[in-house]
């Protein structure tokens, strides 16, 4: 079995690497979200899953909380250890857009799954730099392929 | 007992993190993954506590800042 798809829901993901200031993140939600059903697709486990109206463990200090809407959350600071935007938004679109021999076409399958259950996509993007730093420049073919999936784009981008 | 150290809109101030103990960039980046680890938006508005919790318009709990920091 595998193993990635059996630890999909209400987790939280221990960390392997330091916290970022850069970082994307892809979130799924909606009512009907099954956590495992995404997971099933990206072959990844999320950061951060649950349904609807499940319990969740949020952390030590916030303990056990209630899902308002199902969510499949996904970091790339759990996974890409770079300061370059770029980078985190090329490992969202590989995840996405991937397509192997073995692998049924993820994007295909995401589409039919937002479709049947009515839960939407969303990226954002978090950056934090020094006084006067300018923010990153984000390459289109990035964005043209994650509105594609669809999914909306958001930017959270400050400075000291 | 706890207080409100912030409740606007935007991203918290420096007095928000020295408040904590942190520096801003992590409480920027707990306030991010909390938002999107609950399906809302970086505009939703939410209020930060001075024990590092994180609740909703109604008071809902929605995370903790130190939880996303350790």
């Amino acid at each position: 079995m595998n193993t990635v798809l059996s630890l999909a829901t209400s987790t939280t993901r221990s960390r392997k690497i330091a916290p970022q200031k850069v970082f994307a993140t892809l979130r799924f939600s909606g009512d009907r979200l099954d956590p495992d059903r995404i997971s099933d697709i990206l072959r990844v486990r999320p950061t951060k899953s649950y349904r609807k109206g499940e319990r969740y463990f949020a952390g030590p200090r916030a303990g056990h909380l209630v899902g308002h809407t199902g969510i499949w959350l996904l970091a790339t600071d759990d996974f890409v250890a770079s300061a370059d935007l770029n980078r985190h938004l090329g490992y969202l679109t590989s995840l996405i857009f991937r397509t192997a021999d073995h692998d049924k076409d993820r994007l295909a399958g995401l589409r039919e799954l937002m479709a049947r259950d009515g839960i939407t996509a969303h990226v954002s993007c978090f950056w934090h730099g020094e006084p006067g730093e300018q923010p990153p420049s984000i390459l289109p073919e990035a964005t043209v392929k994650l509105r594609d999936l669809p999914a909306d784009i958001e930017m959270d981008f400050d400075t000291d | 007992m706890t207080s409100i150290i912030w409740s606007n809109p935007g991203n918290p101030t420096n007095e928000v993190s020295r408040a904590l103990g942190v520096e801003r960039w992590q409480v920027r980046r707990a306030l991010h993954r909390i938002k999107q680890g609950q399906g809302l938006a970086g505009a939703d508005r939410v209020t930060i506590w001075n024990d590092g919790s994180v609740t909703d318009e109604h008071g809902i709990v929605l995370g903790n800042v130190y939880d996303e920091i350790s």
